[in-house]
């Protein structure tokens, strides 16, 4: 008897150990793996509902138009975070919230302009992972797969004023 | 090393048979035409694969160099209805639009063929030599047209059937049994082949033994020079073909084949060569399918137009034309249905073909577009406005029935003018159902952003909570849109929103801030609105109210396209028609709280699509407000 008690006692333990399945799956793509300074580098997020359950949800985009749902990591060629973007006046940027239902396994693809949040205009590789939030820790937030993007010199004018 | 060469030799020359015989499953009409041609100058004696031995027909020894006459004689008959069955088959697929698929062709391929004296096989049972008539037969249909008195071209549909009730073969039957009970019409059978078939169709696939009889003078090398002589030898050989029982009628049809499309052929030089070359042959009483002809052949495949063709074809007025075609075929004087968006392709060609046209001019009725790209960056609508050109590719915006085009040009001299017709029909229902769910209200909402930041007053069109953990909101939007729903025409709903103007003002007691948003109208988050295909889309908007300020109003209008794409190949997205929405209002602050709003939001009624003008364009997204501030 005491011997079935500690082994039901381990099968819960093991079964209470198993991380919960995350309710999405997020998957980042690139249109263009290369682009010149000081262009709009933009990415396509993916969210799939992998829950058993619809989401319904507000989402918030500001200036940026950036899912406020979603976190960025951008990361130069050495490893370092990119710093975030400044913008004057940021107390008076207006947004908007819109409400959306993603349904169970539906794929929602959202272009993301990065390069409105992170200063991208110095030539290099950069990496981008995208988390999607879950609560207030960070730890809980879902990961996607991570994306490099190599930005180019932009290629100076000749003398005609048009490029080579 | 001489047994690795002979090795080596025979699998070759054992691959090289497999390839020959796969080959055979290629039907259509040019690949059987190649492999007939092949399959002659590649084979020798009799098929090695016969279980049968003996002589050949008058004790003649088979040449090594070549196939005996009578083999041939039945390859013939064989490759010819498998040419005729392909004709039909495009010929369907030319009137369908159906790509015809590859086990829609019917496929032969025979073995063991063995000929001899008509004696040698008296005593056989004659189930060993021929299948019985039972289980699923080929039907087959002939289809002969022609435009005036001349020879018809052919040709033959094939199909499954079940063979229904006949006469069944007595059991231990033998040849002399079957040949006696026909009577006189197998009195005088002097020589014989027997051969296995497999044909192949749809799928299916019979496997049986057939024979040929032949009378006297039936027989041996083809030397005929005449027609008559051709005639007479051919009206001794009858095919005994227990699955296909047309066969003897197919070894004498003399139709050139059908090509494809028929309508379209039957005006071409080829189509004129043709008949010349076959009444040619007619009056001069020279056989249509001379004694040395190739495996296969029917007449008129040698024939080239010449210059007299082209002449003889512009004699007539009827045959020098102007066709319309769309994607390759000829829409000349038809209704095609169509939906909106779909991609609408035309091209001209002249009859005879290699008329250079000139004077070229369209004229395409209904509300066209040449193009219209939209992404995150651009909304671009092309005018079709080169309309001279030989090809034309462009899209209807609106619906219509029996919408004209027309096509003038100048060939061989005169001015020509053919038409087309076009349905274009678009989804219905095809608006979509508009809400306030807040009846229009602004309120003062406490949000904030996920940075961490305290939450703070913000004038919102519609109501607002948080953020929430994972920084998601809470409330309601101002406005929602909902698209139709109808699969039919099949394509898809979504919407594209653009912001044509925002200005918010902030003041206090001494001044007053304005912000105006720029780039409008402009592109409002991304292509299509949120995302969304077929789903519900909404907007709250908001602009945060500063302390320092004693009061704010804000000023916003925005158009809300629902937009519709066509499942068809090709085809671009067009406007249903859009929502004009927007609010006014403002609120004040007193003590460090803000007032109720002032003011409203509402939408305009629905605007139906009516023309290339309904397209919403934009380039780049809107700069909000707050980038602007003075």
């Amino acid at each position: 008897m005491h011997t079935l008690f500690c082994f039901l006692l381990l099968v819960n333990l093991a079964l209470s150990q198993q991380p919960n399945q995350a309710p999405f799956k997020v998957v980042v793509a690139v249109e263009n793996s290369t682009v010149v300074a000081g262009s709009d580098v933009a990415v396509d997020v993916s969210l799939t509902n992998t829950s058993n359950q619809d989401v319904s949800e507000g989402v918030m985009y500001k200036g940026t138009g950036i899912d406020s749902t979603l976190r960025f990591e951008v990361r130069d060629g050495n490893g370092k975070l990119v710093p975030k973007r400044t913008y004057p006046h940021p107390e008076l940027a207006t947004g908007s919230v819109k409400f959306r239902t993603i349904s169970v396994g539906e794929t929602l693809t959202q272009h993301q302009t990065v390069s409105a949040l992170y200063d991208l205009r110095k030539p290099g590789k950069y990496t981008v992972q995208v988390f999607r939030r879950s609560s207030a820790n960070p730890d809980d937030d879902i990961k996607s797969n991570i994306v490099t993007i190599t930005v180019t010199p932009k290629v100076p004018a000749n003398k005609n004023g048009k490029g080579r | 090393m001489n047994r690795l060469r002979r090795v080596t030799a025979s699998t070759i020359l054992a691959l090289l048979v497999f390839a020959i015989w796969s080959s055979v499953t290629h039907s259509r009409d040019e690949r059987i035409r190649a492999l007939m041609a092949a399959d002659q100058s590649s084979r020798g004696i009799n098929d090695p694969t016969t279980g049968l031995s003996g002589p050949t027909p008058q004790g003649q020894k088979p040449d090594p160099g070549r196939m005996s006459d009578e083999e041939k004689l039945v390859r013939d008959v064989y490759a010819r209805l498998m040419r005729y069955q392909s004709a039909a088959v495009d010929e369907l697929s030319a009137k369908t639009g159906k790509e015809a698929q590859p086990e829609d062709y019917l496929v032969f391929e025979l073995r063991g063929i063995h000929s001899g004296p008509i004696q040698e096989i008296y005593a056989r049972p004659l189930a060993e030599l021929l299948t019985p008539r039972d289980g699923e037969i080929l039907s087959i249909k002939p289809d002969r047209r022609r435009k005036g008195k001349e020879l018809p071209h052919a040709s033959y549909e094939a199909k499954w059937s079940p063979a229904g009730s006949v006469g069944r073969q007595s059991a231990g039957a033998t040849v002399a049994n079957m040949l006696l009970q026909t009577g006189s019409r197998f009195a005088n059978v002097t020589q014989y082949t027997s051969y296995q078939v497999t044909a192949r169709l749809n799928g299916k696939e019979r496997t049986y033994r057939a024979l040929v009889l032949y009378r006297p003078n039936s027989i041996g090398k083809p030397t005929y020079r005449t027609e008559a002589e051709r005639t007479s030898k051919l009206a001794g050989v009858e095919i005994v073909d227990p699955v296909i029982t047309e066969m003897t009628a197919v070894l004498t049809d003399e139709s050139p084949r059908i090509r494809t499309p028929w309508e379209k052929y039957s005006k071409t030089t080829l189509y004129q060569a043709v008949v010349r070359s076959i009444n040619t042959a007619m009056e001069a009483g020279q056989p249509l399918i001379p004694a040395d002809a190739p495996i296969g052949y029917l007449p008129g495949d040698d024939v080239t137009p010449s210059d007299a063709d082209t002449l003889a074809l512009l004699a007539n007025p009827a045959c020098r034309d102007l066709l319309i075609l769309r994607d390759g075929n000829d829409i000349t004087g038809t209704t095609q249905n169509v939906v909106v968006g779909e991609r609408i392709s035309l091209s001209l060609e002249t009859n005879p073909e290699g008329e250079t046209p000139t004077s070229i001019q369209w004229t395409i009725g209904g509300n066209r577009v040449a193009n219209y790209v939209a992404n995150n960056s651009n909304g671009t609508v092309t005018q079709l406005q080169n309309l001279t050109s030989e090809t034309l590719t462009y899209y209807w915006v609106t619906s219509g029935q029996q919408i004209e085009v027309s096509l003038t040009a100048t060939i061989f001299g005169t001015s020509v003018t053919k038409y087309a017709y076009f349905n274009v029909t678009k989804p219905d229902p095809n608006a979509p159902s508009v809400t306030l769910p807040t009846s229009g209200q602004l309120n003062i909402s406490m949000i904030g952003d996920c940075s961490g930041s305290t939450p703070g007053p913000n004038m919102v069109f519609g109501s607002i909570s948080g953020p929430n953990p994972g920084c998601t909101y809470s409330g309601l939007a101002g406005i929602a849109f909902t698209p139709p729903t109808t699969s039919t025409p099949p394509g898809s709903f979504f919407f594209v929103q653009l912001v044509t103007g925002d200005t918010v003002l902030y003041s206090n007691a001494t001044s007053t801030m304005t912000c105006t948003a720029t780039n409008t109208p402009g592109l409002d988050g991304q292509y299509p609105y949120q995302g969304r295909i077929g789903q519900l889309v909404n907007d709250a908007p908001f602009h945060p109210l500063l302390g320092n300020r004693t009061s704010s109003s804000r000023n916003f209008a925005a158009t809300m396209y629902l937009m519709w794409q066509s499942n068809t190949s090709g085809s671009i997205p067009v406007p249903m028609g859009s929502v004009a929405w927007g609010f006014s209002g403002s609120t004040t602050q007193t003590n460090g709280t803000w007032s109720a709003p002032s003011g409203s939001g509402s939408n305009q009624p629905f605007v139906a699509a009516s023309g290339a003008g309904s397209f919403p364009t934009w380039t780049g997204t809107v700069v909000t407000a707050n980038n602007n501030c003075h």
